[in-house]
């Protein structure tokens, strides 16, 4: 596969680069982890008004079935508006959304090097370098949300909500709806109280990264955050959605300093500063209790996905069920909290 | 039979930690060797109690609804309710017990949508119990994750 991965690439590279001579794809390693696309990572030697060159590259193609089902125009579409600015992103080399070339749409963008991903269920993923890494990752965030979405040049896929929230979830039923393969009267309950309960309306609408974690963004041997990644997810929204799933307690345990980086009362109070939002405590118990609702559309996704051979990788398999059963015991505690505050379950 | 299905997942894990996985090119292959790893331990701990688990939540299910069904002033659910607190599963096949399980918690929701519509004795106590009632089956759900 690899091998026609770099044969099939490298005619493309000459396609769209005409200028590079003797163009040879090499080193093609299919990294693991990406659930919603397919991720290479490869170098690309060539060369240029004679003179030899190198580059070191992932490519994200799209796989015959996803999780989540998004444009990479979207993905590309963020990743574009914030080259260049406080939150570091890779840069996009090549969009190709013709299938001749690799059977599916693609996208190219530049290999960050000597950087990694803090892994999830890795106890103190980050050592030393925990609060230097909290503090970037908080701090990014505010830039994210604190840009201003009319001067980001956005492409007419990003829609502008008139209730982010319910937009949010409207969305995210569907997908339970439509891929649930058993009831869930958990999962249900939840919604029904997020229905009944919305929450206030954003202070304004900024850039949502949607999937905003411990584990999506890479960090140097010296603790700098250096890529944040995964932005398949990113919409026009209420920025405290991108909080409440980067606080979620499936990734961002333990309590004393979630994700392995900073309390979370100190993180918000970074990200309050940076963006200019303030954080309304009573809005944050309903984007938690959304962000697992999400968490479980996605699961329960994954697990049809699999379940029908659709998708047999044992990332989707793994997806379908623990997640899952995390999710669903950190719905139990979310939803306790919110009852009490109505005056039941307390 | 023995060994059990779970000694056999639980206990081939040393030869895919020690002679296989190190052999796998780095990335994706290991990765993924991982990730099976992990799958054949969580179905090590479902083995021994999916029968049980599911079993425990259908008979807690047909309880509630024996216990609730006079109440409920839908004539349709009532009836609908009585009809599946009589039941009993048959079989122990895991396939059975999933079939009866999946009406059963369709059922469940119904009955807590009306609970949650109310504010009757009944419907408050329905409320109260059904909570309960998932906060005790996503604990038997519980999967231990190894540390990493």
């Amino acid at each position: 596969m690899t091998e026609e991965i770099a044969t099939r690439f490298a005619a493309y590279f000459e396609a769209e680069r005409p200028e590079c001579e003797n163009v040879s794809i090499t080193d093609v390693v299919r990294i693991h982890g990406g659930a919603s696309r397919q991720t290479y990572r490869l170098r690309a030697t060539y060369l240029l008004n004679g003179r030899p060159r190198t580059e070191r590259l992932i490519l994200r193609r799209d796989p015959e079935s996803s999780l989540i089902e998004t444009e990479r125009s979207t993905e590309v579409g963020a990743l574009l508006a914030f080259q260049d600015s406080d939150v570091p992103v890779p840069r996009i080399d090549f969009l190709e959304t013709d299938t001749k070339w690799l059977d599916r749409p693609f996208f190219v963008m530049e290999e960050i090097l000597e950087s990694a991903p803090g892994r999830v269920f890795q106890p103190d993923p980050y050592g030393d370098a925990r609060e230097k890494v909290g503090r970037q990752f908080w701090e990014i965030l505010g830039a994210i949300h604190g840009a201003d979405v009319d001067e980001l040049e956005l492409s007419d896929d990003f829609e502008e909500p008139t209730e982010p929230h319910t937009a949010a979830l409207d969305y995210w039923e569907d997908v339970i709806n439509e891929d649930e393969l058993e009831p869930q009267p958990l999962v249900r309950a939840a919604i029904r109280w997020l229905r009944a309960n919305p929450p206030p309306p954003p202070r304004r609408i900024t850039m949502v990264h949607g999937d905003y974690r411990h584990g999506n963004f890479l960090v140097n041997e010296a603790g700098d955050i250096t890529a944040i990644l995964d932005w398949e997810m990113c919409h026009l929204g209420d920025p405290l959605e991108d909080l409440g799933w980067a606080l979620d307690t499936i990734w961002a345990a333990p309590e004393e300093y979630p994700g392995g980086m900073i309390p979370a009362k100190e993180g918000l109070e970074i990200w309050s500063k940076v963006s200019g939002i303030h954080v309304d405590a009573g809005a944050m118990l309903w984007w938690k209790i959304y962000s697992a609702v999400k968490g479980m559309a996605i699961w329960i996704s994954s697990a049809r996905e699999f379940a029908e051979a659709r998708n047999m990788d044992p990332v989707i398999a793994f997806s379908g069920w623990y997640p899952a059963q995390a999710h669903s015991e950190s719905l139990i505690e979310l939803m306790k909290q919110a009852r009490a505050q109505k005056g039941r379950g307390a | 039979m023995k060994p059990e299905v779970g000694e056999i997942l639980t206990g081939v894990l040393g030869a895919v930690f020690t002679d296989i996985a190190p052999h796998l090119p780095e990335g994706y292959s290991q990765g993924s060797m991982s990730l099976i790893a992990l799958l054949m331990i969580f179905s090590a701990q479902e083995y021994d109690r999916a029968a049980d688990v599911r079993a425990s939540e259908n008979d807690a299910m047909r309880a509630l609804f024996a216990d609730v069904a006079g109440s409920v002033p839908d004539p349709d659910l009532r009836a609908r309710l009585e009809k599946a607190s009589h039941k009993i599963d048959e079989s122990l096949r895991v396939s059975a017990l999933n079939a009866s399980n999946g009406g059963l918690k369709e059922l469940l929701i119904e009955l807590h949508v009306l609970a949650e519509e109310s504010d009757t004795s009944w419907a408050c106590a329905a409320d109260e119990m059904i909570w309960a009632m998932m906060a005790e089956f996503t604990a038997a759900r519980h999967l231990d994750m190894p540390v990493m």
